[in-house]
């Protein structure tokens, strides 16, 4: 039995839907043209199945989800027009739209969403991101035509969040995928604003205005049909040349420019800047807490304030992002505002924090030892050695550590080795940015379960089970609850409790958070942003055309 | 060997299972020890068949097909720029020997030579398509999108192929039948091309067959400068990837257009030098 509304998704379509009509009176779309948009890299593929890293990038264009999350994390119907879960949330009833139509021409309804999960459960097409996040997914009953039941094994309060995640809820044509398969992977027909046209591999993508659309989500200034008549989204790897791209006229709009083009193209009139603040843990390391000498609480605790973040903000990032001081992003939903008593630059209280736990130069080399034991760290960070902004990072924090007596090695690997470094627990410090609309990123990277193994792909680097099992155990069962909450308002109160638990042991240090950065024309208006720092172009107008 | 796993990649930064995981490596055929995967690949290669990527999960010899013919237009412009700006630079650098002219030339060259081929890239790209606006940034198609690639990667070839042509044809100059010639009174156009270029022509033949391998390089930085699509890029993102099925095509490719171009090379040597024989068995008849 359905016990729990969804007033608070209700309201916010209401009040997606005065912000609509707001934007409507102070705007003037013109409609027409083609915007040209260049991202970095390119999309693996534009049906749900194949959905990994960068698949809502483009995806987004030509398939709507069952909901659609703002940049604050805030719920607008979609496909779905509102959803409830019964108490323990293992059934969410979804209502559906009854007005939309796929660009084949067929009917969106119930059928369309089941047949959509059995795919992403089908083992032929295993692992979709779909897959990975409703892991606890049962079955979905029909109720009638527009409403469903989806059904999960056990608590599944994260699905509130999840629906609203193209790659788990974007729905593609049933009648489509019966006689295309897996082409619609190149192909796609979907029930997006715009039909997807061409896509030239290493290239480009193109999309045409779907004249047919009245489903837009009330999140959206314009719920109709596009005001462009097309777009093209074009893969420009380099940064440089994203950035040319822009500057010559040859594109409208372009994502993630360098920091320091960002700082050039801000102070020029003929372009605009746009920063979306990164939600999860952005740019950050974690302990190994069972290996000397981050196994001391004291020098976790003195690590993290002897840290100057602003330093670090503007020596690799040249300031175009900002000091982090608490385990998730203040984005994220769940965020735990208290995080920052515990972060904060201080070297003198750094100094005491070693001095109280006995840590003492006793031959004068001006690295500290505690039991007779240099305080040394191994930090691993990844990518290349130039042109790597971690590196900067890497040597501003070994120089903030020799200045407290903590000595530091820097080692630079390949990207595909962290989780190597980490299984052999070769790190005393390792980086990672992860940067995930929930807090249930904090199981990723702070549940005893994650820990990687051979074979084994995990996040949970800290070896918290070996530095300190009760902690752990305390940890597990709070992010397991957080997880499996059927609130949010439980979820949100399990997942600050783990928050307080890594502060108070000092399991991480935050460095910075980033931004999704969009540079644009300034005739280009009404570009719309989502949770996931994706751009939507159902509003856009080019002015002047 | 390309280390790592790539399931382990494919999902890196992402929550999965164990038994996802699992799931996925034998989705993919990777649960197989490497000696089968490599006789299964051997085998569907004999029947043509490059099997299927990893990550995009298309057919990989419908990727190839697909950025072939861009990297053949780029590798052909790219040839013709060396031949056009480096022969002709070579020879008048040789015929004005010790002049300003050829002076002048060789520190182009050596400057040309010593660029970074990225950062040529970029400032041509900076110049030609942000400042004048000539050419277009990461078009798909058309001449104008081939020009400045084509110039890019073909100009450090030519500066390459001027030093070489410089020096063989100041040695080729400097022999009896050169003067004999001049005596008779040949033109010196006619002395130039064809007592003196001609052969001086092999050793720079040679090294073009050596700069088509070079442009296979070549082409990987180009295309991530101008943001073409082509065989380049497609080994990089496979590398980056570990698109395992897609690498092995590539560097198939690559080898068999390696020796076949290196193979073509050693034909035309011989064509256009009789002294040149080689050693078969009707030969030794």
């Amino acid at each position: 039995m359905i016990t729990r509304s969804t007033t608070v998704a209700a309201c916010m379509i209401q009040l997606g839907i005065l912000h609509s009509a707001a934007l409507a009176q102070t705007a003037q779309p013109k409609p027409g043209g083609t915007v040209r948009f260049a991202i970095a890299e390119e999309s693996r593929g534009l049906d749900p199945l194949t959905a990994h890293r960068r698949f809502s990038e483009t995806a987004i264009h030509v398939h709507d989800g069952l909901a659609l999350f703002d940049t604050a994390n805030k719920p607008f119907g979609s496909l779905a027009k509102e959803w409830s879960s019964n108490p323990e949330a293992t059934e969410y009833t979804i209502k559906l739209r009854d007005d939309v139509t796929f660009h084949d021409g067929t009917k969106f309804n119930a059928e369309s969403v089941k047949a959509h999960f059995s795919r992403v459960f089908d083992k032929q097409y295993c692992c979709n991101n779909g897959h990975q996040y409703m892991n606890a997914y049962v079955g979905t009953d029909i109720i009638d035509d527009y409403t469903i039941k989806v059904k999960f094994s056990k608590p599944a309060g994260t699905f509130a969040f999840y629906i609203g995640m193209l790659d788990v809820t974007g729905i593609p044509s049933n009648a489509a995928w019966g006689s295309k398969g897996m082409t619609m992977n190149r192909e796609p027909v979907g029930a997006g604003p715009f039909k997807f046209v061409s896509w030239a591999p290493q290239s480009n993508m193109k999309f045409a205005r779907n004249p047919d659309y009245k489903w837009g989500s009330p999140m959206l200034a314009n719920t109709g049909a596009p005001y462009l008549d097309g777009l093209e989204v074009k893969f420009i790897a380099n940064q440089a040349t994203r950035v040319a791209c822009l500057e010559s006229g040859d594109c409208d709009i372009i994502k993630d420019p360098n920091f320091a083009d960002m700082r050039r193209l801000s102070s020029n009139p003929a372009f605009e800047v746009v920063k979306i603040p990164q939600t999860g843990m952005p740019y950050s390391f974690v302990f190994n807490t069972g290996r000397f000498p981050t196994d001391q609480l004291a020098v976790r605790k003195a690590i993290n304030l002897a840290i100057d973040r602003e330093k670090i903000n503007m020596a690799a990032f040249r300031g175009e992002r900002r000091p982090l001081y608490s385990t998730l992003a203040p984005a994220t939903p769940e965020f735990w505002p208290d995080a920052t008593k515990f972060i904060y630059y201080n070297q003198a209280e750094a100094k005491k924090a070693l001095a109280d736990a006995g840590a003492k130069d006793s031959n004068g080399d001006g690295i500290l030892e505690i039991d007779n034991k240099p305080i040394e760290i191994d930090l691993y960070i990844f990518g290349n050695r130039d042109n790597n902004p971690s590196v900067i990072v890497a040597e501003s924090i070994q120089s903030d550590l020799k200045a407290i007596g903590i000595s530091t090695r820097i080692n630079v690997r390949p990207w595909d080795d962290q989780s190597a470094v980490a299984m052999r627990e070769e790190h005393n410090l390792i980086n990672f940015d992860m940067p995930l609309p929930t807090g249930s990123v904090l199981n990723v990277m702070f549940n005893s379960r994650e820990t990687p193994k051979p074979g084994r792909y995990g996040m949970s680097f800290t070896y918290v089970q070996k530095g300190n099992a009760a902690v752990s155990a305390e940890l597990d069962t709070l992010l397991d609850a957080g997880d499996n909450a059927a609130t949010f308002d439980d979820r949100k109160a399990k997942f600050q409790a783990a928050q307080k638990l890594i502060s108070e042991n000092y399991l991480g240090v935050p460095v910075v958070q980033g931004f999704t950065t969009y540079v644009m024309i300034k005739g280009l208006k009404g570009v719309a942003y989502n949770n996931g720092g994706h751009a939507l172009f159902n509003s856009a107008y080019l002015e002047g055309k | 060997m390309l280390p790592g796993d790539p399931v382990m990649h494919m999902f890196a930064g992402q929550y999965v299972t164990a038994e996802n995981m699992a799931l996925a490596r034998e989705t993919l055929g990777l649960d197989k020890p490497i000696y089968i995967r490599y006789f299964e690949w051997l085998l569907r290669i004999m029947q043509g068949d490059f099997g299927t990527s990893i990550v995009s999960k298309r057919p990989v010899a419908d990727m190839i097909l697909s950025v072939l013919p861009r990297t053949l237009e780029l590798a052909v412009a790219a040839t013709l720029v060396t031949v056009v700006f480096g022969i002709p630079a070579g020879v008048l650098a040789a015929i004005k020997k010790n002049t300003w002219v050829d002076s002048a030339l060789m520190v182009v060259v050596s400057l040309c030579v010593a660029m970074p081929l990225f950062w040529f890239g970029l400032i041509a790209l900076l110049f030609f398509s942000v400042e004048l606006r000539w050419f277009p940034v990461a078009a798909n198609a058309g001449w104008s999108s081939l020009v400045l690639p084509a110039f890019v990667l073909g100009l450090q070839s030519a500066c390459m192929i001027a030093r070489l042509t410089r020096s063989s044809m100041l040695q080729v100059l400097g022999d009896e039948y050169v003067t004999t010639a001049r005596s008779k009174g040949l033109s010196p156009w006619r002395v130039v091309t064809v007592h003196g270029l001609r052969n001086a022509f092999i050793p720079i033949l040679t090294l073009l067959g050596v700069q088509a391998s070079w442009l296979l390089g070549g082409a990987v930085i180009t295309e991530t400068v101008f943001a073409r699509p082509g065989l380049g890029t497609m080994a990089v993102d496979a590398i980056r990837q570990m698109d395992f099925p897609v690498l092995q095509a590539v560097v198939l490719i690559a080898a068999l257009t390696y020796t076949t171009v290196n193979l073509v090379i050693d034909l035309m040597n011989a064509a256009l030098d009789p002294r040149i024989v080689y050693d078969t068995e009707a030969s030794k008849a």
